[in-house]
């Protein structure tokens, strides 16, 4: 960049520099252990198939935090030049992706559902230090609007209990109660050799792991149990709640900046044929780590009669094939640093198999 | 197809790394670009003291993955060596940091790091070459042996002379980029990069 050099007038303290792009800290998102990164590399540091690390500490958690408000006003207002530097930076790369992190105007109003208001005790003395001489000073906060409706799930305070994909604190989802099983259809079930085959292996709906899928109103990645859907959101990232989020009609704008509101209508989503695949496969091998089931899945695709990641040509619930096709990678961290299924050159995730709803993934993906 | 936003990471620990060197030429790693291209680059590293491989500097190579950080540089010996986690073959490394246990938060200079201090303490469980983890648990005064005498045959001869063949090339009359080539090419046996480069011209 051509203003490298005038944004040298401003030094910024290493507590601001992330530590994954090196660069400012840009809509700044913090982990309960304290760490804070960038929107988009905390993000693509995620585990798409079980809990995540942090990047730091290695501590275990699940959940997607929101944009710390206060953090992002401070730099923004201290560093404006670097600032800037940075949401160019961010701007090209989500042109180049097709994805949005939350609009400013979201992270600035408390309650939108795009931002927290405070980072958590465990965040570093330098920021702490630095965040409440400025509050003192030149900016005073308003006052903390009512707390939203359900401000635990909604702050992402409570990582998901374990690892692994077993766990799920949903217990009956409407329709969806604790006895269901996700249905799979004779075609996915072809592609199993025979003591995967349902009549075999059931799946509880509420141990049903969405891979690559967030919920849009707690953050959890991925999705346990049931998952929802919104009809009327037209951002290709989808917009996803969980059982529990759905249950308590979340409403709020998404956590890619999907325009969602409370007329849009959400339903119950049916797996596509590569994650209830996949799925089978982890309640066979519930000790495999992700790279190997999605090799197991590839040898399970090659001795049937399609493939899961060639779905041009099958129709495994392939109703929609009107909508584009996937969205450009993301390079996301893999889970297990394992090759996708799909597209090596992407190191992205196996192709989309064509779910009933367009495109795949959802909010996370 | 790394973004800007990783080239200019890239870019970064480039300067850091050398910054780190020029400052002090001892210290223990340090790294370059190969080709002027941010995806292929060469570490090295020094043996550690009080290991079979003091003394000797081992050259890596590292090829930066499209999804860095994401994703962790891949990593092998240029430099043969015997040690029960990197394959006396192929140079192909067995270390967590470089596979499941990567995190964006690492960098290519910590990552060597980790290498130099793998070689101080071997992981016979976890081996990467079974025959030198065997020869480990079994007879560690014949693993020592050789694993110094790889160190002698192929991790110090070379560089102890590399800039000496290296200016005799020069003082030739070629350049320095030619004569580096020729030698690197031909296991810098000197005559031999010599006789191609009066072949090739
Ligand atoms: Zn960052
Ligand atoms: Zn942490
Ligand atoms: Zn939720
Ligand atoms: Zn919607």
């Amino acid at each position: 960049m051509d203003d490298d050099t005038e944004s040298l007038s401003e030094t910024v303290p290493d507590c601001l520099e992330c530590s994954i792009c090196f660069g400012l800290l840009y809509k700044p998102t913090a982990l309960d252990c304290g760490h804070v990164f960038c929107f988009w590399c905390l993000f693509r540091s995620m585990a798409q198939w079980h809990a995540s690390k942090c990047p730091l500490c290695k501590r275990s958690f699940s959940v997607f935090p929101r944009v710390c408000r206060p953090l992002y006003m401070y730099i923004r207002s201290k560093y404006p030049r670097t600032f800037d530097q940075r949401r160019q930076e961010v701007e090209e790369f989500e042109r180049a992706t097709e994805r949005q992190s939350p609009a400013e105007e979201h992270i600035l109003t408390p309650g939108s559902g795009a931002n927290v208001d405070r980072l958590p005790p465990t965040a570093s003395r330098e920021i702490r230090d630095l965040l409440s001489a400025w509050q003192g000073n030149d900016a005073p906060q308003p006052p903390l609007p009512p707390s939203p409706s359900r401000p635990a799930a909604a702050s992402g305070a409570e990582p998901m209990a374990e690892s692994g994909g077993g766990q799920q604190g949903e217990d009956g989802a409407a329709g969806e109660g604790d006895e269901a099983f996700v249905h799979v259809s004779d075609e996915v079930s072809s592609l199993l050799s025979p003591e995967m085959r349902p009549t075999a292996v059931r799946l509880p709906v509420r141990e049903f792991v969405h891979f690559q899928v967030g919920c849009d109103g707690c953050g959890r990645l991925p999705i346990v149990g049931a998952r929802y859907r919104c009809r009327d959101c037209h951002e290709r990232v989808g917009y996803d709640l969980c059982g529990a989020c759905h249950r308590e009609n979340y409403s709020r704008c998404g956590l890619f900046n999907q325009m969602h509101t409370s007329a849009h209508r959400m339903e119950l989503v049916q797996p596509d044929a590569v994650t209830v695949l996949l799925n089978c496969l982890h309640k066979c091998h519930p000790t495999l780590p992700l790279a190997e089931l999605l090799s197991l899945l590839e040898l399970q695709g090659s001795s049937g009669p399609s493939t899961p990641d060639n779905d041009s040509d099958n129709d495994l619930e392939d109703e929609t094939p009107e909508r584009t096709g996937p969205l450009p990678p993301l390079g996301l961290m893999p889970d297990e640093q394992s090759p996708p299924v799909g597209d090596d050159e992407t190191g992205d995730r196996p192709a989309p198999a064509g779910g009933r709803e367009e495109g795949r993934g959802g909010s996370s993906a | 197809m790394a973004s800007a936003k990783e080239q200019k990471r890239l870019q970064k620990e480039l300067q850091d790394i050398q910054a780190a060197f020029a400052e002090n030429p001892d210290c223990p790693v340090t790294a370059n670009m190969i080709d002027d291209n941010l995806t292929r680059w060469k570490g090295h590293i020094k043996g550690p003291e009080g290991s079979p491989y003091e003394g000797g500097k081992y050259v890596i190579d590292i090829q930066i993955p499209t999804d860095y950080p994401y994703n962790p540089p891949k990593m092998k010996f240029d430099t043969k060596i015997w040690h029960p986690n990197i394959s006396s073959q192929t140079g192909a490394i067995c270390l967590d940091i470089l596979k499941n246990e990567w995190s964006p938060a690492l960098t290519i200079r910590t990552a060597l790091l980790s290498l130099q201090a793998l070689l101080s303490s071997p992981e016979a469980d976890d081996p990467q070459d079974a025959e030198v983890a065997n020869m480990f648990k079994r007879d560690r005064k014949l693993f020592e042996q050789t694993a110094k005498y790889w160190t002698e045959t192929f991790a110090k001869k070379d560089e102890s002379n590399h800039d000496e063949s290296v200016k005799k090339l020069v003082e030739m009359g070629f350049t320095e980029d030619q004569a580096k080539t020729a030698l690197q090419k031909h296991g810098w046996d000197e005559t031999e990069a010599l006789n191609s480069l009066l072949g090739g011209a």
